[in-house]
């Protein structure tokens, strides 16, 4: 109202200076979101890189490799090379194969030859052509005048399109330096694992096998749908790096605690905000106090009773166990305290009709008052379910090294601190356990902010 | 007899009272045996030497068998230390001394107290008097005999710090009466002056504790840890509530596409802490690929290792400084509990805080929105009528009624710096060694890591009492400072 009487009576020069004040204001917003955004952003980003890609600090992946170059050669541009495929044999000790930071380096020195570089361009050893394989070098290798195949032994072949497809390249840069991009790098059928004829190295708890060309033929249906379509990165970490049966732990763990939360948190506001009993004021209060009290304070104790240590109850054994991690977060007194402030505003007079009717407080409850309060009831969801899927501590402290219980938190931060510096890895890792509670944020957004506003905490 | 019991009207109560409990039984259960026993128990712990179960005799057993009750077995072997963990972990040379000193500082507020309430009050005035008496008296007693061993142990400074802190309290206090600005002034100059005086003598303390063990000394570790929580909160909570208040001033405004805008602000702060530091340890990398990195080459300074990066802040904008202007300015040598808190948190603690800038702003702007939308629109149209400018209808209308959800947040934020661990723990590079390890982070290492329960036990009731503490502090200073309209 204010303003639209300063703008009717204020001159041009005026509503030009409001006009770049509000240019100013959308200016600084937006580049604000920029930065609340961009690290998302990365994230997705670096997911769909490859290792060589993320190491060194692309901004985007090249391209988002939707189809396997088995199946789908990547086309031709300046410096790619297409009709070429590698698939080297990795001796156990002798170097680590991050097969997508590799890449086959072209020259023409009166004929044509090739070598294997990593990322950083130093020559990576490998077999020459033409011996038996036992020694290694990092020589340059001839390419035979009409492509095709070159094995140099050691289960490393490389395969060459005839060199004419890739002169361009090279006398723009003098050697081309060209993609090996092998989607079938690391095992994505998991029969394939248990074939026999493969080297024995891991990497970053990967197996390699030794032959990739039957990779594709393996290669069933659905697998190939996670492994092409979502880049191979999500693939890895929804199987071999376990991210499945740890996000299915979180989805079954963050259902028991809500569901004990919703059923012991309504009872217990219920009793508080409704029923007159003596003691009602004391009890609160001592509950009341526990809200101050860190977690520092009681984990280690709490440690002790689900070890069976507490000399109370010794009969409790729940260590690596699902109790361990739902029960203790079932009666957080933040939430009677909320839902108790809404039952007792719910007026007398329903409670006297329905008495009349016939109803007890139970009946009362689930007819009545509850119908009424889904506003708060989704608060406590909403808050129950991040704090519920954000647990670090606690689950760290409950289970064991390697659990089938661990939820997703301690699933990725043992990922990061054990894995390799896998970016790529990381970053798909990280989007996975994201992705549930980003849905939930963006299909309950006004529960979301709502909720925080009118209550001002995190579950 | 049942029946007899719960009919009729008083029944009737009765039965309510039975219902209630029924409802309650399960919480009570849960919060009881996994929130309220867990103190008295961390707290018996905390007497012990301890990890998993005692090897020895466990402390009620030896007190037992002191008083000559139980089975004398007990004396023979026996994990009960006593306060030995506090004693240890707050670097006291002559505990006697420091408690007999504290309770001589207690019995002495208390004489304040009476002694006040005496000068007041009307009736019954004799036994408050006699009150006062009797208790300063024994204060004065206590103090007494615990200042020989507080000279001795050079823990006197404790005596000053605390004395200084009490009077700039004092001062402080009476500011708000004061008759004229220049009064005002001078008491709050002091009182600051007091204060940093007091800060002092804490830090000669410091000292005392840094050169009286090794590096791996329990109070060494402890109060280090302490300064790095302190470094994080100070860092964390004023930059982050500014950077909030102006964004919710310029939401405020109704400007097109709040809605989008407050989505994306708040996404980092609904986002799993855990995912969302994986990915910030990958954007305050080392390496030259790391999205910050990126961002230093761009603007053309040199690159940092952030998160691997032991040393003060400061120290490393000085490195920073000299690259780009080519000088060769050098960091004083300076001895080291010092030089500690002059180089400021370690270059991986403030990575830490900024992602936590990152984190919170959203937040922070939607409980500031919610405070804005609470303070009545005919106030700032009655004062354009009285010719207020913008500054002045920010500065007098805005800001104080602001005040309850600042001090709000304030709280909030500074406890919560206080209890942080997801991120900070999935943060941590071993090349940081132990610069971003806050008293959280220590108690959960000394627990799970080292196995020593006791000693964390204790850990926690110390870092626990400074919340309390601070939570006290900041009701009090609230309460003078805050409008409540």
């Amino acid at each position: 109202m204010v303003r639209m009487r300063t703008s009717q009576t204020h001159p041009a020069s005026h509503r030009l200076r409001s006009a770049v004040s509000r240019g100013f204001t959308y200016f600084l917003l937006i580049v604000g979101a920029a930065i609340m955004v961009a690290p998302f952003v990365w994230m997705i980003s670096t997911s769909v890189m490859t290792l060589g890609e993320a190491n060194a600090g692309r901004l985007f992946p090249r391209t988002v490799r939707f189809s396997c170059p088995h199946v789908n050669l990547p086309s031709l541009s300046d410096n790619t090379v297409t009709g070429f495929a590698v698939s080297p044999s990795i001796r156990p000790g002798e170097q680590e194969l991050h097969t997508d930071s590799y890449y086959v380096e072209v020259q023409d020195e009166g004929g044509w030859q090739f070598r294997l570089v990593n990322n950083k361009g130093t020559p990576v050893a490998i077999a020459p052509v033409g011996t038996s394989g036992q020694e290694v070098t990092v020589e340059w290798q001839p390419i035979p005048a009409g492509g095709g195949s070159v094995d140099t032994g050691l289960g490393m072949s490389f395969t060459f399109a005839p060199p004419g497809a890739y002169e361009a390249a090279v006398r723009r840069k003098g050697a081309a330096r060209i993609d090996y991009v092998n989607c079938c790098e690391y095992p994505t059928d998991m029969e394939n694992l248990a074939t026999a004829d493969r080297a024995d190295r891991e990497y970053a708890g990967r197996r390699i096998p030794t032959d990739l060309s039957s990779c594709r033929a393996t290669v069933r249906k659905i697998d190939y749908f996670f492994s092409e379509f979502l880049g191979g990165n999500y693939y890895q970490a929804w199987v071999t790096a376990k991210f499945g049966s740890y996000l299915w732990n979180s989805i079954r763990l963050t259902f028991i605690t809500l569901a004990g939360t919703l059923i012991i948190s309504t009872l217990a506001a219920y009793a508080f905000g409704r029923i007159r009993f003596p003691g009602r004021n004391l009890l609160f209060g001592l509950l009341l106090s526990t809200m101050m009290i860190p977690e520092t304070v009681t984990m280690i104790p709490n440690f002790l009773t689900i070890t069976g240590n507490n000399p109370f109850l010794p009969f409790i054994n729940w260590y690596d166990n699902w109790p361990a991690l739902t029960v203790p977060f079932m009666a957080s007194f933040f939430n009677i305290f909320l839902l108790r402030q809404f039952f007792a505003q719910v007026p007398d007079e329903l409670w006297d009709a329905a008495r009349i009717d016939g109803a007890g407080h139970m009946r009362f409850l689930i007819q009545v008052v509850l119908p009424l309060s889904k506003a708060p009831i989704m608060t406590v969801i909403v808050f129950g379910f991040i704090g519920s899927w954000n647990a670090l501590l606690w689950p760290l402290i409950a289970t064991k090294a390697g659990s089938n219980w661990w939820p997703i938190s301690v699933g990725l931060q043992n990922f990061v601190s054990e894995a390799g510096p896998e970016t790529h890895l990381w970053m798909a890792g990280a989007s996975l356990s994201m992705l549930p509670v980003l849905i939930l944020y963006f299909l309950a957004q006004k529960q979301f902010v709502e909720g925080i506003a009118t209550t001002g905490l995190k579950g | 007899m049942f029946r007899r019991l719960l009919a009729g009207p008083k029944g009737r109560a009765r039965r309510e009272a039975l219902t209630a409990y029924l409802f309650l039984l399960p919480a009570i259960l849960i919060i009881f045996v996994f929130g309220l026993w867990p103190v008295v128990h961390a707290l018996y712990v905390s007497l012990h030497r301890w990890s998993v179960k005692p090897k020895g005799s466990q402390c009620f057993a030896y007190w037992l068998a002191e008083a000559g009750i139980g089975s004398p077995d007990a004396l023979a072997r026996t994990d009960c230390l006593g306060l030995d963990n506090y004693v240890e972990l707050m670097g006291w040379q002559d505990s006697g001394a420091v408690l007999g000193m504290a309770a001589g500082l207690v019995l002495g507020l208390v004489a304040y107290r009476l002694g006040m309430r005496a000068r007041r009050s009307e009736g019954r005035m004799v036994w408050r008097w006699v009150g006062t008496g009797i208790s300063g008296l024994a204060s004065l007693y206590f103090f007494a005999r615990a200042l020989p061993g507080l000279i001795r142990s050079g823990e006197w400074t404790y005596l000053v710090s605390v004395g200084l802190l009490l009077l700039a309290w004092l001062i402080w206090k009476g500011a708000s009466h004061a008759d004229s600005t220049l009064r005002l002034v001078l008491r709050l100059l002091s009182a600051t002056a007091l204060i940093s005086a007091a800060l002092f003598f804490f830090f000669v303390d410091f000292q005392r504790i840094w050169e009286s063990g090794g590096p791996s000394d329990p109070a060494r570790v402890f109060w280090k840890s302490m300064i790095y929580t302190v470094f994080y909160s100070v860092g964390t909570v004023p930059v982050q509530l500014s950077l909030s208040l102006l964004l919710a001033y310029i939401l405020f405004k109704g400007i097109k596409g709040q809605g989008a805008f407050r989505l994306l602000y708040f996404m980092p702060y609904i986002a799993p802490s855990v995912a969302t530091a994986v990915v910030f340890r990958r954007v305050f990398t080392l390496r030259d690929s790391g999205l910050m990195n990126q961002l230093m080459s761009f603007l053309g300074l040199p690159t940092l290792k952030w998160l691997h990066e032991p040393k003060g802040v400061n120290l490393v904008l000085l490195n920073v400084f000299n690259q780009v202007f080519g000088t060769s300015v050098a960091w004083p040598q300076i001895a080291d509990p010092l030089n500690v808190i002059l180089s400021g948190p370690s270059l991986a603690l403030v990575s830490i805080i900024i992602y936590n800038w990152w984190v919170f702003v959203g937040y922070d702007t939607v409980i500031y929105l919610a405070g804005l939308g609470n303070i009545p629109g005919e106030l700032y149209e009655a004062a354009e009528i009285d010719g207020a400018g913008r500054w002045a209808l920010l500065r007098k209308i805005t800001f104080p009624l602001l005040s309850p959800t600042t001090f709000f947040l304030t709280i909030i934020a500074t406890i919560g710096t206080f209890k942080a661990f997801n991120h900070i723990w999935i943060m941590r590079e071993d090349a940081a060694r132990d610069t971003v390890e806050t008293t959280t982070l220590l108690i959960f290492q000394v627990f799970r890591g080292q196995g020593q329960f006791g000693e964390a036990a204790a850990m926690s009731f110390i870092l626990f009492a400074a919340i309390l503490i601070l939570s006290q502090i900041q009701n009090r200073v609230g309460d003078k400072l805050v409008f409540y309209g």
